[in-house]
């Protein structure tokens, strides 16, 4: 009897470890702004309220969408005087001119390989130099001044 | 009970032996992804190279172009120029061969670099480096208005490449990247 309460003590110890380890892989800090991010499902509803408004979210996704068109402008920019116009205007949205740019050139298995990381500073620079604008925004953070405080990027 | 605490640290250490060697193994997409992001520095470096030699660029802009492009290369590098006029070949260190360039004795400068591709593979060094070498073709166009002088020449050089895989912290963070550094452009051929 003493055996069998020690047998299912140890099953129910290594099945916690186990979930716990797996708990542990599926951590994630960041908010993805293409991916859809799943909403828990709720099980009670004390009152009917309007739909929430998910005001972050959309700010996200119109700096998302502004700084889209700023990167196109910088990089399809006729001149450089053009192109440093841009650039100002660019930079605005950014906390500062050494917000991290991470440039993510392959996931797999949830192991993103990286570029080198680069600054918006040298990444507009580096837009309007080559012209060409290979990227697109995968995850955007915003500060609490509604700034873009880093951005991450994929090849198109 | 014994055989299960087994059992268990064996799944443990079969998982993290499994981490840890992905970071020797590289799947052929992921080193396709190495592959492309070496050659789209070289195809950077034809674009600054481009800006640089260009009349048309202001100063200012030229000497930040050339800070970017001598980011892309390991310490002491050096570049091959080369002339239909000469058999020599003089090597510069990449900063000295920005300025010679810049500073070039025409009114028109046009310089372009095509073909650009992989001659030898990215190859794992036993340091854990990757090194390959990518050729390209440069097209060079020098026009003087005054002397009526016209020099063109395509050189092909090849350039040795050097990826390697580096750490950094941003915002508290470890970040993993693949640092991708040119070493030296070698002529390999000159004509008209």
């Amino acid at each position: 009897m003493k055996q069998k309460l020690i047998s299912l003590t140890v099953n129910r110890s290594l099945l916690i470890a186990v979930f716990a380890m797996l708990a542990m892989g599926a951590c994630k800090s960041k908010k993805k702004v293409v991916e859809p991010t799943t909403v828990p499902a709720q099980t009670e509803q004390v009152s009917p309220t309007p739909a929430p408004t998910p005001a972050a979210r959309s700010a996200e996704e119109m700096a998302v969408e502004n700084l889209e068109n700023a990167f196109n402008s910088v990089a399809g920019a006729s001149n450089v005087t053009v192109a440093n116009q841009s650039i100002q205007q660019a930079l605005g949205m950014f906390s500062n001119q050494e917000t991290p740019i991470l440039i993510v050139i392959h996931e797999e298995n949830g192991i993103k390989d990286y570029d080198e990381p680069t600054t918006i500073k040298n990444y507009l620079e580096y837009l309007k130099d080559t012209k060409k604008n290979l990227n697109y925004i995968s995850d955007i953070r915003m500060d609490a001044n509604g700034k873009v405080s880093e951005l991450e990027l994929r090849r198109k | 009970m014994k055989n299960k605490l087994i059992l268990f640290l064996g799944l443990f250490l079969a998982t993290s032996v499994g981490v840890f060697a992905q970071s020797d193994n590289i799947s052929p997409a992921r080193k396709q992804a190495i592959d492309s992001l070496a050659l789209e520095k070289v195809k950077d470096l034809s674009k600054y190279i481009s800006i640089i030699g260009s009349k048309e660029t202001q100063f200012s802009e030229a000497n930040r172009v050339m800070d970017r492009a001598e980011e892309l290369f390991a310490p002491g590098a050096e570049m091959g120029v080369s002339s239909i006029n000469s058999n020599d070949i003089a090597y510069y260190k990449v900063r000295r061969y920005f300025e010679r360039l810049m500073a070039l004795n025409y009114d028109r400068v046009n310089i372009s670099w095509y073909d650009i591709q992989y001659i030898s593979d990215l190859e794992r060094q036993p340091d854990g480096r990757y090194v390959g070498v990518i050729t390209i073709y440069q097209r060079f166009e020098g026009t003087s208005i005054e002397t009526g002088m016209n020099y063109k020449d395509t050189t092909k050089k090849d350039i040795t490449i050097y990826v390697e895989k580096k750490q950094t912290q941003i915002a508290g963070r470890t970040i993993e990247f693949w640092d991708v550094m040119l070493g030296d452009v070698r002529v390999t051929e000159t004509s008209v």
